[in-house]
C-alpha cells in the first residue's frame, strides 16, 4: 500500500513537472523579472539593469499620460462591468422566458463573444467610420443626423464608443453564465412564489435574482481583470487615439515599452497593473475558498 | 514649422533645444496650425492621405498639404499636371526629405543579388523608370528631366537651387529618436481636436526632456 503510493505520487510528479517548469518560468518568473526590471534604467535595445529604485515609480505617478490612462481605466471598468453584466442579465431572462427560436436566439448572442477580438475590433471601428461607417449611414437615413457622430475620431466620445463596443461582445458570455444561473433554480421555486401570488416582476426581483450572487461574482472577477488587460481590442480599434484620450494602463505599457523601448518604465506600469489585478482577483479568491470551508 | 519658424528654429527644435513652453515661436507655430485646422474637414481623422487626395478628385476638397507623391495619385486617376490639378511647393527653398531604405542582412541568402539590386536602384536608369511613375522626384542631380511632368520639373528645379535647403523629416522618422515621435504623435493628435496652444506648447517640452533629449544620436547641422 506504502509502495503503491510512492509510485502514484512519483508519477504525478513526473507528468506534472513540465507544467510546472513552464508556468514557473513563462509566468511566476517572469512576474518576479518584470518587477525587478522596473527597478533598473533598463531602456533601448540594449539591456541595462542599473539598480535605480523607485526612480520609475517616481516619474510615472509624475507623468500626465499614467493619470490619464488610469482614470480611463477606471472609467472602463465602472461603465464595463455592470453594463455587461446588466446586458447579460436581461438577454439570460428575455431567452428564459420560453420564447420560439431560443436556441438561435441564445447563438446569436453569445456569437460575439466567440469572436477573436481582432475580428470584432475591425468590424467596429469600420461601423464607427465617419464618412462611410454605416452607424452614420443609417442614422442620415432615418433623418437621425442629431445622432451622428465622429465616434472613435472624437476624443471626448471615443472612450465611450469602445466601451459600448465591449459590452456588446461581452453580454453573450455573461447572458451564457446567468442562463445557466436561471436554470439551475428549481421549478418548485417557481411554483411555489407563483401560488403565493408572485407576478413575473417579482418573481425574478425576490426569486431567481437573489440566487444569482454566485454567477454574479465570477463573471465580475472576469469583467474586471479584463478592464485591466483589455489591450488587443483597443489597440485594433483605436491604437490608444486620438491622442491619448482611449489610453488604458495596458496601451500606455505597450507604447511605453516597444514604441518608446522604455523597458524599464514599461515594467513599471505593468507592475502597478499586477497590484491592482491582485486588488480584485485576492478578495473573490478569499471569498470563494472561505465559502467552501462553511 | 519650417514656414513659421523657418529652417534655424527647425534645427533647434530636432536637437532639443526648445525646452521653455513660452517659447513664442512654438506658441506662433501650434497658433498657425490652429488655424490652419479651421479649413479641415470634420473627418479629417478618419482619413489616410490618399482618402484625403480623393477628396480633391470628387471636388469635396478644394487642397491637401502633402508629399510629392500626391501626384502619383492624381496621375493614376487620369488627371493632367497644371490642366486639372496644380501644386505649390510649401514652405519654398527648404526640402522636407523622407529616406526610404533597402535593407541587405547579414545572413541574406543572396547577397550578390541583393547588391546588384541595391546599386540598380541608385542609378539614373531606375530613379527615372520609378520616380515619373510614383509623382515623385529622383534624389539624383543628373537625372534628365525629360520623363517627368510640369509639376515634377517645378520640384526638380526647387530641389537642385543652391539656395534650397535639405532638412530630414520629423513625421517619418529621420529627424528624431521613435519614442520622441510617438509622444508627438500623440500630442498633435489631442492639439487637432482641442486647439489648446499653452498645454500643447507645455506636453511638447515635456516630452523633448523626456524622450528627445536622452535618446539624442547626433546633432544636427542644417544651416
Amino acid at each position: 500500500m506504502r509502495l503503491k503510493f510512492r509510485e502514484e505520487s512519483l508519477y504525478s510528479l513526473l507528468f506534472l513537472t513540465p507544467a510546472i517548469v513552464l508556468v514557473g518560468v513563462f509566468i511566476y518568473f517572469a512576474i518576479v523579472w518584470n518587477v525587478y526590471i522596473s527597478f533598473t534604467d533598463w531602456k533601448g535595445l540594449i539591456p541595462s539593469y542599473r539598480f535605480v529604485g523607485l526612480e520609475n515609480y517616481r516619474i510615472l505617478f509624475h507623468d500626465p499620460v499614467f493619470w490619464t490612462s488610469f482614470r480611463n481605466n477606471i472609467i472602463l471598468i465602472i461603465l464595463f462591468v455592470p453594463g455587461s453584466l446588466l446586458l447579460g442579465l436581461l438577454l439570460a431572462i428575455l431567452l428564459d422566458r420560453k420564447i420560439k427560436f431560443e436556441n438561435g436566439f441564445r447563438t446569436i448572442y453569445a456569437l460575439p463573444f466567440a469572436l477573436s477580438f481582432v475580428v470584432t475590433a475591425t468590424l467596429w471601428a469600420w461601423m464607427y467610420d465617419p464618412s462611410d461607417g454605416v452607424l452614420n449611414t443609417l442614422f442620415s437615413m432615418l433623418h437621425l443626423e442629431f445622432l451622428k457622430s465622429n465616434w472613435i475620431t472624437d476624443p471626448h466620445v471615443a472612450l465611450y464608443a469602445v466601451i459600448l463596443a465591449l459590452i456588446w461582445q461581452f453580454s453573450g458570455y455573461t447572458m451564457l453564465i446567468y442562463l445557466a444561473g436561471i436554470r439551475s433554480v428549481s421549478s418548485e421555486q417557481y411554483e411555489a412564489a407563483i401560488i403565493d401570488g408572485a407576478n413575473q416582476l417579482q418573481l425574478y426581483r425576490y426569486v431567481v435574482i437573489p440566487q444569482l450572487k454566485k454567477p454574479t461574482l465570477s463573471a465580475f472577477v472576469v469583467l474586471m481583470v479584463f478592464s485591466l488587460k483589455a489591450f488587443d481590442f483597443i489597440w485594433v480599434l483605436t491604437s490608444g487615439g486620438p491622442g491619448t484620450s482611449t489610453f488604458i494602463l495596458a496601451v500606455e505599457m505597450y507604447k511605453e515599452t516597444f514604441a518608446k523601448t522604455k523597458f524599464a518604465y514599461g515594467a513599471s506600469i505593468a507592475t502597478v497593473l499586477l497590484l491592482l489585478s491582485f486588488a480584485i482577483v485576492l478578495p473573490y479568491l478569499y471569498w470563494s475558498y472561505g465559502g467552501e470551508k462553511e | 514649422m519650417l514656414s513659421v519658424g523657418g529652417v534655424q528654429f527647425y534645427q533647434d527644435f530636432i536637437n532639443g533645444k526648445i525646452t521653455d513652453p513660452n517659447d513664442p515661436t512654438l506658441k506662433k507655430v501650434l497658433n498657425a496650425y490652429a488655424e490652419y485646422l479651421n479649413y479641415v474637414n470634420s473627418d479629417h481623422a478618419a482619413k489616410t492621405w490618399d482618402e484625403a487626395c480623393g477628396l480633391v478628385y470628387k471636388g469635396d476638397a478644394a487642397m491637401t498639404i502633402m508629399g510629392d507623391w500626391a501626384n502619383g495619385y492624381f496621375k493614376a486617376k487620369g488627371w493632367k499636371p497644371n490642366v486639372d490639378y496644380g501644386a505649390i511647393v510649401l514652405p519654398s527653398n527648404v526640402y522636407d526629405l523622407v529616406i526610404d531604405t533597402f535593407v541587405l542582412p547579414a545572413k541574406a541568402a543572396h547577397p550578390d543579388a541583393a547588391k546588384k539590386w541595391l546599386s540598380f536602384i541608385g542609378t539614373v536608369e531606375a530613379q527615372n523608370t520609378f520616380n515619373p511613375i510614383k509623382g515623385s522626384i529622383p534624389a539624383r542631380d543628373d537625372a534628365p528631366l525629360d520623363p517627368y511632368g510640369p509639376i515634377q520639373k517645378e520640384f526638380i528645379k526647387d530641389l537642385r537651387s543652391s539656395s534650397t535647403k535639405l532638412v530630414p523629416s520629423i513625421t517619418h522618422g529621420s529627424a528624431v529618436p521613435p519614442a520622441f515621435l510617438s509622444d508627438l504623435n500623440d500630442i498633435i493628435s489631442t492639439f487637432v481636436t482641442n486647439r489648446n496652444v499653452d498645454e500643447t506648447a507645455k506636453s511638447i517640452v515635456n516630452a523633448v526632456k523626456q524622450d528627445l533629449l536622452p535618446n539624442k544620436i547626433k546633432e544636427w547641422k542644417l544651416t
